[in-house]
């Protein structure tokens, strides 16, 4: 694992819709991603992924996802709160979170970006304005953006 | 002092109570003064009309006595005076043995001398009578002719001196009108005692007067002697108004009350302008004339009618001596005048004082319904306001549940209505890319339909939104220029669809009072309408700018438009309520009713002119600021 621009990074897809995680994954396609998609079904099951416990505790903890999309709606943690711990966290606090989310409320934008979201993408209902949104974020964060090493041994 | 002023309300009322506790003791401590007051008042009033009663008594008693005893002298010294006239040698000579011619002479010449010593004291004749009766002086007499003086003649020739009452006679002149007399007698007797005739000495009836003069006083004080048949013996003090009632006669012969006037009681105050209603006849003697008659001495100082029927006060007896009837008698309300005017002095102080008592009563009275009034209209009003505050914070917790529903519903339907929504898009696309092949030109066609009417599903979810938080939002007003918001919506339609040829007007400056944010989407929904309806417009214009209106201006948005028909006008502001199909112009229903929200939520009025392919004008009011 090089820390540096890491085209190959997996995706972290925290969705509790199946439509979506379908959609998300089709625009993937078509913008040509070829990076691993990890999806987790709610906020706990990301938080488990990120912090390698209980259904993920075998896995490498320094194995961090090269972006996390983040539903702001899920069962049992919600996207906020995901954020929070993720943010609170010294391990993963530099992690790339983009919030992909239905929600149009300015309270939901303004409280992702106080919590450290990196990006506040809203999907759009047209699919081809969705392929695009996510062909730009992917292109963006994945291929352009540099992230900061990671202090520590984690990196 | 910032801690004094934090709590006035606490300290007024405290005060406000003591007052009223002080004015209650001081009240009941003057209203007992005023209680002892009044007892001692009357009770002094008591003692005071005793005393001036009893010195009346002593007063009328010594005027009568005094009047009595001086009555009783006169006569005594008239008596005397007779006597000594009957006990001259002339007088004894005239009726001894005839001695000739020298007799005839010597009568004229006592005649004579008789009558310039009686003119000389006062008496007005006298007669001379011989033993059997007949007249001897003056010579041509004709005698004691009134049944007073024949009696008075019979006294003296059987050896008494004596006195009539006053009579009516005549002098000299036997054609004159009968006058009042009065005679005094004595017998005229020889060396040895036998009786040889009586002289009798004729005065005034009024002879008397002088003496009972001495009881008169004051205004109607006076003294009245009368005979056993209670016809009086003097004068009157007030004959002119005995003569103006009619009691006694204008005629000259009857025009003095004295030996006209029966002392009878009237019935009532003929001085008020009593009439009676029996005759004098019939009426009753008065109560001192009654208690004389009886030959009791007596007085009355509560009052009974005299012969004027006025209310007097009085004192009474009967003199053997004199046999008449003494009365001394005063109005009472003069007899009483100095005890009534103390009275009035005294009363006149009590009532004042007792006025004083109830007036302060009245007022500490007032004072404490009106304080008891107040604190009652405090204590209600206390009890609504905390009333108001329990419902306000009733209403606001219910409202702010609400709110709190309308938001999660609101984010509901923002997050969970748009995902579906979503995947029938998506996977409709889907279908095409995969399976279009698959597929003819008409279930290539509905799939289309499909993803149109998902759009369309997407706006209206976008607008309801808009509409929701236009609701929700909290106002924040601000001074702000409607031209240059106009001036940036208008920027961003130019930029949307810059093949457009439109001529924007935007009056400047709008200077407004109001929600930037709110006007701005208001705008945008006004300013976007007049650019989506003029789109059939080779060359269109839009305007904006003010209007006067009553009580102020309306700022007004004008295009030259597809317009409406105003007889749907009032449907323009109603949700989902279009005058046009989509296919003519795109768009939900629901601009117009932001719009109207956002100014009716800012106190504003929303109107509508047009007329089809005419044009449309929206006007809007806003408050000014501070209204």
């Amino acid at each position: 694992m090089t820390p540096e621009i890491d085209p190959k990074g997996t995706v972290l897809l925290v969705e509790d819709n199946p439509d979506d995680v379908a959609l998300t994954l089709r625009a993937f396609k078509k913008n040509h991603f070829m990076n691993p998609v990890v999806v987790a079904k709610d906020g706990a099951e990301a938080l488990d992924y990120l912090f390698c416990e209980g259904e993920h505790a075998g896995r490498d903890p320094h194995d961090l996802p090269a972006l996390m999309l983040l539903d702001l709606k899920l069962p049992k943690v919600d996207g906020m709160e995901v954020l929070r711990r993720v943010r609170a966290d010294e391990r993963t606090k530099l992690l790339r979170v983009v919030i992909l989310t239905t929600s149009r409320e300015q309270q939901d934008l303004v409280t992702s970006y106080e919590l450290g979201a990196n990006s506040y993408v809203r999907k759009p209902v047209d699919f081809d304005e969705f392929v695009a949104a996510v062909g730009q974020l992917g292109f963006y964060w994945l291929m352009l953006n540099e992230p900061p090493r990671p202090r520590g041994g984690l990196g | 002092m910032p801690r004094s002023d934090s709590r006035p309300p606490e300290g007024s009322s405290r005060s406000a109570f003591g007052l009223f506790t002080a004015g209650a003791r001081s009240t009941r401590v003057m209203l007992l003064a005023v209680l002892v007051a009044l007892i001692a008042g009357a009770w002094g009033l008591h003692v005071i009309e005793r005393q001036f009663r009893v010195e009346l008594s002593n007063r009328l008693e010594a005027s009568l006595g005094a009047v009595a005893s001086s009555l009783e002298a006169w006569r005594s010294d008239r008596l005397r005076e007779v006597q000594s006239w009957a006990g001259r040698d002339a007088i004894e000579a005239a009726l001894g043995e005839p001695k000739g011619s020298s007799k005839a002479r010597d009568l004229k010449a006592l005649d004579r001398e008789l009558n310039l010593s009686g003119e000389g004291m006062g008496y007005l004749g006298f007669w001379l009578l011989d033993a059997e009766g007949r007249v001897v002086l003056p010579v041509g007499g004709v005698g004691p002719e009134a049944p007073e003086e024949r009696e008075l003649a019979r006294q003296a020739l059987a050896g008494r001196s004596w006195m009539s009452h006053p009579f009516l006679g005549r002098l000299s002149d036997p054609h004159a009108a009968p006058r009042a007399l009065l005679s005094v007698a004595a017998p005229v007797k020889d060396g040895e005692g036998r009786i040889l005739g009586a002289l009798l000495l004729r005065m005034a009836g009024d002879a008397m007067e002088r003496q009972l003069q001495a009881g008169e006083s004051g205004r109607t004080g006076e003294t009245l002697a009368f005979d056993r048949s209670g016809l009086l013996l003097c004068d009157s003090r007030f004959e002119d108004q005995l003569r103006s009632i009619g009691l006694i006669g204008s005629d000259p012969s009857q025009d003095r009350a004295l030996l006209h006037l029966v002392l009878k009681d009237p019935g009532g105050n003929l001085m008020k302008g009593y009439s009676p209603t029996t005759p004098p006849g019939s009426w009753l003697l008065t109560h001192d004339v009654t208690g004389a008659l009886s030959g009791q001495r007596g007085e009355n100082l509560d009052g009974y009618r005299d012969y004027r029927g006025v209310t007097v006060v009085g004192a009474w007896r009967w003199v053997d001596s004199l046999d008449l009837g003494l009365a001394i008698n005063m109005d009472r309300s003069e007899a009483f005048e100095p005890f009534v005017a103390v009275r009035r002095v005294l009363l006149s102080g009590l009532l004042l004082l007792l006025s004083a008592a109830i007036l302060s009563v009245w007022f500490w009275a007032r004072e404490t319904v009106q304080a008891r009034r107040r604190a009652r209209a405090e204590a209600k009003l206390r009890r609504l306001n905390r009333e108001l505050e329990l419902r306000v914070a009733q209403r606001t917790s219910q409202m702010e549940a609400a709110n709190k529903e309308l938001e999660a519903f609101a984010y509901s339907v923002s997050h969970d209505l748009r995902a579906p929504l979503r995947g029938i898009d998506g996977f409709s696309q889907a279908l095409m890319e995969d399976y279009g092949d698959q597929l003819d030109e008409s279930g290539r066609h509905y799939l289309t339909r499909v993803r149109a009417g998902t759009q369309r599903m997407g706006l209206l979810i976008d607008d309801l939104l808009r509409l929701s938080r236009v609701s929700r939002a909290q106002i924040e007003p601000a001074k702000v220029d409607l031209s240059s918001l106009a001036r940036e919506v208008v920027e961003d339609l130019r930029q949307q669809e810059p093949e457009r040829k439109v001529t924007v007007t935007i009056q400047a400056p709008l200077p407004a009072f109001g929600d930037p944010h709110l006007l701005k989407i208001a705008l945008d929904n006004l300013l976007g309408n007049a650019w989506k309806y003029t789109s059939r417009k080779a060359d269109a214009a839009i305007e904006m700018g003010t209007i006067q209106e009553e009580g102020g201006h309306a700022f007004f948005v004008k295009d030259d438009g597809a317009g409406f028909d105003m007889a749907y006008a009032h449907k323009l502001f109603g949700v989902f309520q279009r005058l046009h199909s989509v296919e003519e112009f795109p768009g939900t229903g629901v601009g117009l009713a932001t719009v109207a929200r956002i100014i009716h939520r800012h106190g504003g009025r929303i109107w509508a002119a047009g007329a089809p392919e005419k044009g449309a004008t929206f006007f809007f009011t806003l408050p000014e600021e501070g209204a």
